[in-house]
């Protein structure tokens, strides 16, 4: 029996901490379903960076002193207008999700990374100081690879309530693997650039699509990190475009660095992409802010960490990136067109990733804009994990083209797709159809 | 149960069928997303859009969504079997670690075993001498044996 009670008396602990200080400066956005996760997240990056990255922490203490100064000049206390959220739609959502996660999962963990990342959290149970002091010593213990970054296990190990047993960390796991499908499914059923109906079609679609990927659906029944990341990656891409959801936007930017060094590579093509888009095609400067925004907090957050591992002489081997092994090149693209178009482990979501990406980008007129701008961000992000992936060191090559990494990869590139798919299906840009869906 | 039990635990998050099976479907799924895109650059209104998709997802998810439910060791009727065999073999593991004050493996043929070994010895000490485990190539589901303050593990473990 997995004690579900633990992660769900912890995340409201968890929001119970952060709320004080959201009331104070304001920084969330108010009337919103997607803040009380967003607290929540909000808890574990501030215990990351406390624990891992102290100096940092204080760095950002001292900007929300900063803050307090100027919110007494110059903060308006006038809320943006309140959209209808199409809550049926979202429960349903949401249901489908938690019932797919609960569904003949077993108490006990069953897969390789699973093992590793929830002895992490297991280990943490010791205390939050002993994961990262696991983390920061060559000698201690092995099961931490050296140099990866702990928000992941530090977060689990929260929602577990420090409880060491192996059902209660598989239940903390499922508290993170909500919390991000929360974060996910509430930003888009909150995007109040469109209208309700819209929202909930895409809400329906973007479920169906990856509920109806076999590997997603074992994902989802598993502990590992990459589905979270790319839920939190697809909850960037839409909270990016959306007004007042800049502090939203840098705290799942900062956990998605924090849970994994693929994180990063996902944030540069997020901000690459916003700030050309932004400026180019919506013509918009916020969008451009708060892209450029995201990926600096982002960074400085990476840069802290990785100064603390060379400080205390660690390296991450895994994922230290040279000059790019062109001879790689036919064997990965060709392992990649293999994964991609693999029907049973993928279902229809490569197909429909690639066709409707080729589709989008070929014809943009011929589609809404939202789906320009998710098939140009899978495509940005995609070339850049490819290129990374030419710059790795040779075992984890050999862990791309032996297929153990390239469809986690993908997994984490998922909830992008499926956004895109669910853009694809909007009436084009400029229709009645369109301007009906964007409620104007 | 074996193999399947051993693949589950290496490859069973990494892709749904098993290693080494023959995967016709890359050259079929490419051709796929040909043919859909030129559907989509055709096709004027959403609703075929809505339609092409819906049938795709549909038609698509079937092989990939019976293996999981019939064939593999986590499908619904093995999934009980499969997780007791993993907690038995990390509570023995997790048991001797903890009378002895730690253990370490000094010697494994069982590569499914390593993650499971690391996840029961997490939140065990380290300690001056730390109790020898040895895991033969059965040693998930054969179980294990405390041969004078060793762990032997499965039939074919042998210092």
């Amino acid at each position: 029996m997995i004690p579900l009670w633990r992660p769900i008396l912890c995340a409201t602990a968890a929001v119970v901490v952060a709320l004080p200080v959201d009331h104070h400066f304001r920084l969330l956005p108010r009337q919103s379903v997607v803040r009380w996760p967003l607290l929540a997240l909000a808890t574990f990056v501030g215990s990351y960076l406390v624990f891992a990255i102290p100096t940092l922490a204080a760095v950002v203490a001292a900007g929300l002193v900063g803050l307090e100064f100027q919110r007494r000049r110059s903060f308006s206390d006038e809320e943006p207008p309140r959209s209808r959220t199409p809550v049926a739609a979202l429960a349903a959502t949401i249901s489908a999700f938690l019932a797919a996660m609960l569904i003949d999962r077993p108490s006990t963990p069953c897969f390789w990374d699973a093992f590793v990342w929830l002895a992490k959290a297991r280990y943490a149970a010791g205390g939050l100081g002993a994961l990262v002091k696991g983390g920061l010593h060559t000698t201690l213990p092995p099961f931490i690879p050296s140099g990866y970054p702990l928000l992941e296990p530090l977060s689990v190990s929260l929602l577990a309530g420090f409880s060491p047993r192996p059902e209660s960390v598989v239940a903390g796991a499922i508290g993170l693997e909500i919390l991000a499908t929360m974060l996910f499914l509430c930003a888009i059923a909150e995007d109040e650039r469109l209208s309700p109906e819209c929202r909930a079609t895409r809400l329906a679609t973007v479920a169906v699509v990856l509920l109806a990927s076999p590997l997603v659906f074992i994902h989802l029944r598993s502990s590992y990190v990459d589905l979270p990341l790319g839920l939190l990656v697809g909850a960037l891409a839409v909270l990016l475009r959306r007004p007042n959801a800049g502090v939203a936007s840098a705290v799942v930017a900062i956990a998605a660095v924090a849970l994994k060094d693929e994180g990063m590579v996902h944030v540069a093509a997020i901000t690459l992409v916003g700030a050309i888009y932004g400026q180019i095609r919506d013509r918009d400067d916020a969008v451009v802010r708060r892209s450029i925004a995201c990926g600096l907090s982002a960074a400085t957050v990476v840069a802290a960490w990785h100064l603390r591992l060379s400080v205390s002489g660690m390296a991450s081997a895994d994922h230290a990136l040279s000059l790019p092994e062109w001879n790689r090149l036919p064997a990965l693209a060709g392992a990649v067109l293999a994964h991609m178009f693999e029907f049973r482990s993928w279902g229809a979501l490569g197909v429909l990733g690639v066709g409707g990406m080729a589709a989008v980008i070929i014809k943009p007129r011929s589609t809404s804009r939202d789906a320009v701008w998710f098939a140009i961000l899978l495509f940005v992000d995609g070339v850049v994990l490819f290129a990374a992936l030419l710059a790795t060191p040779g075992r984890v090559m050999e862990f791309a083209t032996e297929g153990t990494l390239l469809n986690r990869l993908a997994m984490q590139l998922s909830p992008l797709a499926a956004l895109l798919i669910a853009g694809w299906m909007s009436p084009p840009s400029g229709t009645r159809l369109a301007k009906e869906a964007h409620g104007s | 149960m074996d193999p399947s039990l051993s693949e589950m635990v290496t490859q069973g998050a990494n892709r749904v069928g098993q290693r080494g099976e023959a995967t016709p479907t890359a050259a079929i799924g490419f051709v796929s997303a040909v043919i859909l895109t030129v559907v989509a650059l055709r096709a004027r209104r959403s609703r075929i859009r809505v339609g092409v998709a819906v049938v795709a997802v549909l038609a698509c998810a079937i092989p990939g969504l019976s293996i999981i439910e019939g064939r593999r060791a986590d499908s619904p009727t093995r999934a009980a079997l499969a997780a007791a065999v993993i907690e038995r073999f990390r509570s023995e593991v997790e048991g001797f670690s903890d009378a002895h004050g730690c253990a370490v493996v000094v010697k494994s043929t069982c590569s499914a075993c390593d993650p499971i070994v690391d996840f029961a010895l997490a939140t065990s000490h380290t300690c001056g001498s730390p109790a020898a485990i040895i895991l033969g190539p059965d040693a998930l589901t054969a179980g294990c044996t405390d041969a004078r303050g060793t762990l032997m593990c499965g039939n074919g473990a042998s210092p």
